[in-house]
């Protein structure tokens, strides 16, 4: 690996300006994807939470005891 | 008839009554007392498991336990079981079968007020047990949520910010598929590799940028092993520093620390590092309360105010072949900015990047090696 290319790339002023604005447009696309993400997991895991809350209570008031 | 009365009216203590009325009713009461236990003893796991269970058994033991001791007293004082004179006859009262009953009764009464507060007892202090040991319970999986919420919001943060800069490199390449026919030159402009390094690194930095608002210094440099030359000895370098706005953010100030074999020792961390095997990362969330600690050392004064937090990775290019072996730290002047329990997540988002960082360097490498029959087409 010549690593002399990858400091010349690195330093290549003809696109430094472009990728600065790359980079953070990228930041701010992945950070909304992100959020969207999360906030659909969340979605996710309250209604399981609900799902098994319910059941919970479906059993106690059956009066049945869940087997050991 | 005077006689008859002298000895009818005799002294006795209880027991010695002509007909033992006071040990008749006492061991009556002591066999109630042995059968009620007993009874108890035999339906405990019952009674414990309906006062628990089922809401109309325990208002009734409850009820039963004030109602007993109301009947004790009931008892005791209208059958006059522990007056002396019930169990001395006298002209007026002269004990007989009933008191034996009620002395029973009583007995009963008594053993099962015992059983009833020894059942609210057990499982009020139980139930309080258990409440307490479900609450600690309860906080720590509110803590091993909370730390699992944060791992996985970081780990969906690193894939969506690895996937946006692939994205636009297919949005580049996309559109050269509306032409029928392309070059080789405007397929190396479309997937511009320089653009892609220099774009990846800075992303890398994005990643770790603070919230909006707050005035913080975040540098990220990629530290290289500085080509050999005569009379000096090996050190690492900064190849490339970014702290959002300007390149070459570094001062350069500790460049005599950054000797690789030191005869004074190894003082800085980005030697330290570059020692370690592929993929070591270190975080110091708080830099002054490391050199507090003695793991951590300023180079000088005024970085107390540029390095408050950092990152270190150890990257190895190329591992395959011809290893190339880098650290790319990041050093933030917020102190605690970076916590050491998101080090798997960090690790994991770095190993990505630099990653692409490789792939793009070797593409860059092949381009370059495509001159003649590039400038051909």
């Amino acid at each position: 690996m010549d690593v002399d290319t990858l400091k010349d790339a690195l330093s290549d002023p003809k696109v430094s300006e472009e990728s600065t604005e790359s980079a953070r447009s990228a930041a701010i696309s992945a950070r909304q994807d992100a959020r969207e993400t999360v906030s659909r997991l969340n979605e996710r895991v309250q209604l399981e939470v609900a799902k098994a809350v319910g059941a919970t209570v479906e059993l106690g008031t059956s009066g049945a005891t869940p087997k050991e | 008839m005077e006689q008859a009365n002298t000895a009818v009216l005799q002294p006795a203590s209880p027991g010695q009554s002509p007909e033992h009325w006071g040990t008749k009713s006492f061991s009556s009461a002591a066999v109630s007392v042995l059968a009620v236990i007993l009874v108890s003893v035999l339906i405990w796991r019952f009674l414990l498991k309906g006062v628990r269970v089922s809401l109309g058994v325990r208002v009734a033991v409850y009820l039963s336990e004030a109602a007993s001791a109301v009947g004790l007293s009931l008892l005791v004082s209208y059958f006059d079981i522990f007056k002396k004179a019930t169990y001395v006859p006298t002209p007026s009262y002269r004990p007989d079968w009933h008191v034996v009953f009620w002395a029973s009764a009583w007995a009963s009464l008594v053993a099962y007020y015992f059983v009833v507060k020894l059942v609210a007892i057990v499982t009020k202090e139980s139930e309080e047990f258990k409440s307490r040991q479900l609450t600690s319970d309860l906080e720590k999986a509110n803590v091993a949520v909370a730390s699992l919420s944060r791992q996985r919001g970081l780990l969906v943060r690193v894939t969506s910010f690895a996937r946006s800069m692939v994205n636009k490199k297919i949005g580049r390449l996309c559109a050269l598929l509306v032409h029928p026919t392309i070059t080789t030159s405007q397929l190396v402009e479309s997937l511009n590799p320089n653009l892609q390094v220099q774009a990846n690194m800075k992303l890398i930095r994005e990643f770790f940028r603070p919230p909006e608002g707050l005035n913080v210094q975040l540098r990220l440099a990629l530290w290289m092993k500085a080509e050999a030359a005569s009379g000096l000895p090996e050190r690492m370098v900064i190849a490339y520093s970014w702290d959002g706005e300007r390149e070459n953010c570094f001062s350069n100030r500790s460049a005599e620390r950054m000797k690789l074999l030191d005869p004074l020792g190894t003082l800085s961390e980005v030697v330290r590092l570059y020692s370690e095997p592929a993929q070591t990362i270190k975080t110091i969330p708080n830099c002054i309360e490391a050199a507090q600690n003695h793991e951590f050392e300023f180079f000088y004064p005024e970085q107390k105010q540029k390095v408050a937090s950092m990152i270190l990775y150890k990257h190895v290019f190329n591992s395959q072949t011809q290893p190339v072996a880098v650290v790319l730290t990041l050093v933030s002047s917020l102190p605690n900015q970076f916590h050491r329990e998101d080090e798997e997540q960090f690790k994991t988002f770095l190993d990505e990047m630099l990653t692409r960082i490789e792939m793009e360097w070797v593409l860059l490498q092949l381009t370059k090696k495509l001159g003649p029959e590039r400038a051909a087409a």
